[in-house]
């Protein structure tokens, strides 16, 4: 029996995006539209900036907010319809993207998952007309706005690499960079092992919404069910500790209880803080969490 | 016995055995990285507590897949019984150990002669005739059952069965039934047949001469307790033929143990020969009858080489030929006492003739039927299957 392993390099360190995921995007992009519409057909509009476009009239439906009635025209018609708009002044929704090292494990990679959420997200802005901006370094954001070629973002999803050169980690780019005032939404992509509620509260405003979708990788989520009783000697990808045990087995329980406890905490925590917050694992079909990061409230 | 059909196919072993070596490699903790490392609990084991582990599933497979190459080697389970084996039954008496005319002995030419009857393939055990308690496994009796030793020839009648052969210097006047008998022969072998502190009996190949003895008195010590009759025949016989008496490591020893002997039948007649002798006899069955008790039929003196047993307590003076007594008993003791190299008697050393082979030596070669060989290839294959689903079954549940 020889030593202890040697640190292994990052199964997954670049993005790989699905070969359709392009046909899965515009399908998912086209039923996100759909209920956007519905939703604002019910009075239940997000995201709407302070100014707003009259793009036509619909029917009023019992209960919905009396302000939006069009009293002119129920004068003149006796009938009653409301008033649709849109925003007059785009807003700007900012993605942070985690690159750090260890978002480069997994299988599928963490930071493909991560990619894949952000560009879903991306387009769906690009949808209702809102400026997108991607920011997954400690440089400057990449943004894109209506009317620009999807092939972009993709090109420049990926160009990314868990743990290379400008990679940053979320809180390391909540700590240097201050979202314009303009941002509605601020969703934050990544394990997120190193954030605190305290990196995300400075950038809170009125009119944004936060939303943290954090992806671990499925080993990370349930080690028992990867490792089925093997050894194994964990390395930690952004550091030099080591650990080693066996899942199951008492130190894997420990590890799940731990885990289990410490996302039951962030929970808690962006539920009090009004932040959408979920968690998934990178095998997790991207569409499903778009969904819900954009419907969360 | 196990045999192969194909034993090609057998290296597929080697094959499965280097995938099991590197299975046993990897089974080296894998190194795998943790985001979320800080919640596993700090422990100091580092590499050398693992210990090599090869999941369940693939012990499972890789049993299948040798299963399944035993199976593909054609596995055929042959009976040992279906191997002939020959029972030889070897005469171990003084003249097997003469030589011969063309060098060596008569022993080397009985065994050539078994080589060539017997096939080389075929099992062989070999009997001592004159203790068949004495048995050897192999190709050739051992060494020191060819010796100048006074034991007697088999009873060669008790031999007479099938698979058997008796294995001897001189083709037996009555023929076997069921036997087969091999000869080596030999040419008469002229020497002192007996001799005692004046005359020695000396064989030229055709008649004994008798003539002053050229060498000192033959034998050595006898030992014969008692004051009966025969005691006295005994000892006379003794100081005839240069014995002493004596009571330790005897070449002779003749004893009486009727006298002591326990339940002794009352009143019995001892005769032959025309003399009679008259006493109690105990009921024996040591070594081979001189001369039977009446009516009981018990043995009343038996004798084998180097010993004489007289389980007569006599009960008073021998009637009738007492000299034929005496030469009688005489010729007994000369033919139980232990002679020494250089006497031999002269029945052993009367020619054996050109020797030969008797019977035929058919054996169960080439009857080796279906029914004596299971083939296993089915049973090897159903392994295979069995292992197989068992390896698939726990891949579901685990890594393979």
């Amino acid at each position: 029996m020889g030593a202890a392993p040697k640190k292994p390099r990052l199964p997954a360190p670049r993005v790989k995006l699905p070969r359709d995921y392009v046909r899965r995007l515009e399908r998912l992009v086209l039923q996100l539209a759909a209920q956007g519409e519905r939703r604002e057909g019910l009075g239940q509009a997000h995201l709407l900036g302070a100014g707003e476009e009259f793009i036509g009239h619909r029917p009023y439906r019992e209960g919905e907010d009396l302000r939006r009635l069009d009293w002119g025209l129920l004068a003149r018609s006796d009938q009653a319809f409301v008033r649709r708009t849109r925003r007059e002044a785009a807003p700007v929704w900012s993605l942070l993207l985690d690159t750090s090292a260890s978002m480069g494990i997994g299988s599928p990679g963490k930071l493909s998952q991560g990619a894949q959420l952000a560009g879903a997200i991306m387009a769906a802005g690009l949808r209702r007309g809102v400026r997108v901006q991607l920011k997954s370094g400690l440089g400057p954001a990449f943004s894109l706005r209506r009317g620009q070629s999807l092939g972009i973002l993709l090109s420049h999803l990926e160009s990314l690499e868990a743990g290379g050169a400008g990679s940053a980690s979320p809180e390391e780019m909540l700590a240097s960079w201050r979202p314009a005032r303009e941002v509605g939404l601020l969703v934050v992509i990544g394990d997120c092992v190193g954030l605190g509620l305290s990196d995300l509260k400075p950038h809170q405003r009125p009119g944004r919404r936060m939303v943290m979708l954090q992806v671990l990788a499925p080993e990370e989520l349930d080690p028992a069910a990867q490792l089925a009783g093997a050894a194994v000697h964990w390395f930690d990808p952004e550091g030099s500790e080591e650990r080693s045990g066996r899942a199951p087995g008492e130190a894997a329980s420990v590890y799940e209880r731990r885990l289990e406890s410490w996302l039951e905490g962030w929970e808690r925590a962006t539920r009090s803080r009004g932040i959408g917050w979920s968690v998934g694992a990178s095998d997790v079909p991207f569409e499903k969490r778009v969904a819900l990061a954009l419907e969360a409230r | 016995m196990l045999v192969w059909e194909r034993p090609l196919a057998l290296w597929l072993l080697g094959l499965l055995l280097i995938v099991l070596l590197r299975s046993l490699q990897r089974g080296v903790p894998a190194g795998r990285l943790l985001g979320t490392l800080r919640f596993w609990p700090a422990r100091e084991v580092v590499g050398d507590e693992h210990e090599r582990q090869v999941p369940p599933a693939r012990w499972a497979l890789l049993a299948a897949m040798g299963s399944a190459v035993l199976g593909l080697a054609g596995p055929v389970w042959q009976q040992a019984s279906s191997r002939p084996v020959w029972r030889v039954i070897v005469d171990r008496s003084p003249s097997m150990a003469l030589a011969t005319e063309t060098g060596g002995s008569r022993w080397g030419r009985a065994l050539a002669a078994l080589d060539d009857a017997l096939d080389a393939q075929a099992a062989r055990v070999f009997v001592a005739g004159d203790a068949p308690e004495l048995q050897h496994e192999g190709q050739s009796p051992p060494e020191d059952w060819a010796s100048l030793t006074a034991r007697l020839e088999p009873d060669w009648p008790r031999f007479d069965r099938a698979q058997t052969v008796w294995l001897t210097d001189c083709l037996p006047t009555q023929p076997p039934v069921h036997a087969c008998v091999v000869a080596g022969g030999g040419v008469a072998v002229p020497g002192v047949v007996a001799r005692d502190s004046e005359w020695e009996l000396v064989s030229d190949g055709e008649a004994e001469i008798l003539r002053p003895a050229t060498g000192g008195p033959l034998g050595g010590d006898v030992r014969a307790p008692g004051s009966s009759q025969l005691a006295t025949l005994t000892r006379l016989w003794a100081e005839s033929r240069g014995h002493r008496l004596t009571s330790e490591s005897p070449a002779l020893l003749v004893d009486f143990v009727g006298a002591a002997a326990e339940g002794a039948l009352e009143s019995q007649r001892v005769a032959r020969d025309g003399w009679s002798l008259r006493g109690s006899v105990a009921p024996s069955a040591v070594g081979r009858p001189w001369v039977l008790a009446q009516p009981s039929g018990w043995p009343a003196v038996s004798w084998q080489p180097g010993r004489v047993d007289v389980f007569l307590l006599e009960e008073g003076l021998p009637q009738g030929d007492l000299a034929g007594l005496a030469q009688a008993f005489g010729d007994l003791l000369d033919r139980a006492v232990a002679p020494g190299p250089e006497a031999i008697s002269a029945a052993e050393r009367a020619g054996a003739g050109e020797g030969g082979v008797l019977g035929t030596f058919d054996d169960l070669r080439g009857e080796e039927s279906s029914s004596n060989q299971r083939q296993l290839k089915a049973v090897f294959a159903g392994l295979a299957g069995c292992l197989g689903l068992l390896a698939l079954a726990l891949s579901r549940n685990g890594r393979l």
